[in-house]
């Protein structure tokens, strides 16, 4: 397995912390201080400039942010950086299917990954907080992400496809208008991938 | 922009929930044994579209409970009801207790195994138990004799006990249990004084007030019509 080498981007750090947060949370057994220690290491890390700049490990970061201040019972604050991480996805058209040759299909792979999450984040946010439904109707563009394991280049991840489908399906649900396509099965769509 | 009638939204429950529901993979479904590592996952995944269909058809449930309970009923209102809407609306109070019971079953038998329970499962288990179990709170504390009463009690015992064993790793526990208690604690306590239980003598309007709080969405008397179709900002 190759070793990848830590980015320079300060932006990584934030989302070092970040992760280190979240996980210090979710195992923990008893009830704990730690994730707020290693939380506000990532804000400290989080500068106003960075707003100037737009990459993915600041959406993914911003994202996971968002999602640990929820579970930390700060919604407002959590919504804030799920916004900024909703616009910094779009700036960089993570909701585009942009074919770029020399891209690996790893790093692909880990756009739709981001992108669909977000957006997982932001419908439920959306819905918990009973706030108007502002994700984008039309323009998004991206393929799902696959279900095969890490070994063929892409990772399992079952429960967040059918999450993010029944995402996807719950939108009408709110808005009571048109329904968006319907996606394909898993199946149909791998299957399609695999005869390019 | 008008709340959706019920027939609408179970037409749309159908037709998205219940179709995702069907696309779910065999080793996904919900008797599959799981790896370790997605178990969490796949409990979430169970209780956030309950979850969805409790949000759903809620306001059925406290239009029938709370406000038609109190409404004398005259032949001029039974009229404008249409016969098919009323059973929708019959279906959609259905459906959200299901949704609720079933919830509440499996979020107590999943927080029984002590070896599941962290922070993350915490958040989760009592986000969606709390919501739960207030269908049968508010149920509950307006008709006390009804039928399934008995079946709401059991329910909402059963979840206090859960959410007490939570306490240790949530600091919202210790709240949504005085949160149950202040509608229905006396309504529990006593079985043998069961027959002398009578609901509360609150007005609508103050229990859609005290209900805003815990529920988080606002919702007043006003966005609620006389008949099955509700009107509001309930969203």
């Amino acid at each position: 397995m190759d070793v990848i080498p830590r980015p320079s981007h300060q932006a990584w750090q934030v989302l070092l912390y970040v992760i280190a947060a979240l996980g210090a949370f979710s195992s923990s057994t008893e009830s704990t201080d730690i994730d707020l220690a290693l939380f506000s290491e990532a804000e400290k890390r989080f500068s106003v400039d960075m707003l100037q700049t737009g990459n993915i490990l600041l959406v993914q970061a911003t994202a996971l942010m968002a999602n640990y201040l929820q579970k930390r019972n700060k919604p407002n604050s959590g919504y804030n950086y799920l916004g900024l991480a909703r616009r910094m996805a779009m700036g960089i058209g993570l909701h585009k299917e942009l074919n770029h040759s020399n891209a690996s299909l790893l790093k692909l792979e880990e756009k739709r990954r981001t992108w669909w999450c977000l957006f997982v984040f932001d419908s439920g946010a959306a819905i918990t907080f009973s706030r108007p439904m502002d994700i984008p109707a039309g323009g998004i563009e991206v393929n799902m992400p696959l279900n095969v394991h890490d070994s063929v280049c892409y990772m399992l991840y079952l429960p967040f496809i059918l999450l993010l489908r029944r995402s996807r399906i719950l939108l009408p649900l709110l808005r009571t208008s048109q329904p968006l396509t319907k996606p394909q099965s898993t199946a149909t769509y791998v299957r399609s991938q695999l005869s390019i | 922009m008008p709340f959706p009638s019920s027939s609408e939204l179970i037409g749309l429950d159908d037709s998205c929930i219940g179709e995702w529901l069907t696309s779910i993979p065999g080793f996904f479904s919900n008797a599959a044994i799981q790896h370790a590592k997605v178990v969490l996952g796949h409990y979430i995944l169970s209780w956030r579209y309950r979850n969805f269909r409790i949000l759903m058809y809620r306001p059925f449930v406290i239009q029938r409970v709370i406000l038609e309970s109190r409404v004398p009923s005259t032949a001029e209102v039974e009229m404008e009801i249409q016969d098919h809407e009323r059973s929708m609306t019959d279906m959609a109070v259905q459906r959200c207790s299901s949704a609720a019971a079933e919830t509440i079953d499996q979020i107590t038998s999943f927080w029984s195994h002590p070896e599941r329970r962290n922070m993350l499962a915490c958040w989760y288990a009592l986000y969606f138990l709390f919501q739960a179990v207030m269908i049968p709170v508010i149920c509950l504390r307006n008709n006390p004799q009804a039928e399934a009463a008995s079946g709401w009690r059991d329910q909402i015992r059963r979840t206090i006990l859960a959410i007490r064993d939570m306490v240790p790793l949530s600091a919202a526990a210790e709240k949504c249990l005085s949160v149950i208690d202040t509608p229905c604690g006396e309504l529990l306590l006593r079985d043998d004084d069961l027959q002398f239980q009578e609901p509360t003598e609150e007005s609508p309007q103050t229990q859609l007030d005290n209900l805003s709080s815990w529920l988080w969405t606002p919702i007043s008397a006003d966005s609620f019509c006389g008949d099955a179709i509700l009107y509001n900002s309930l969203s």
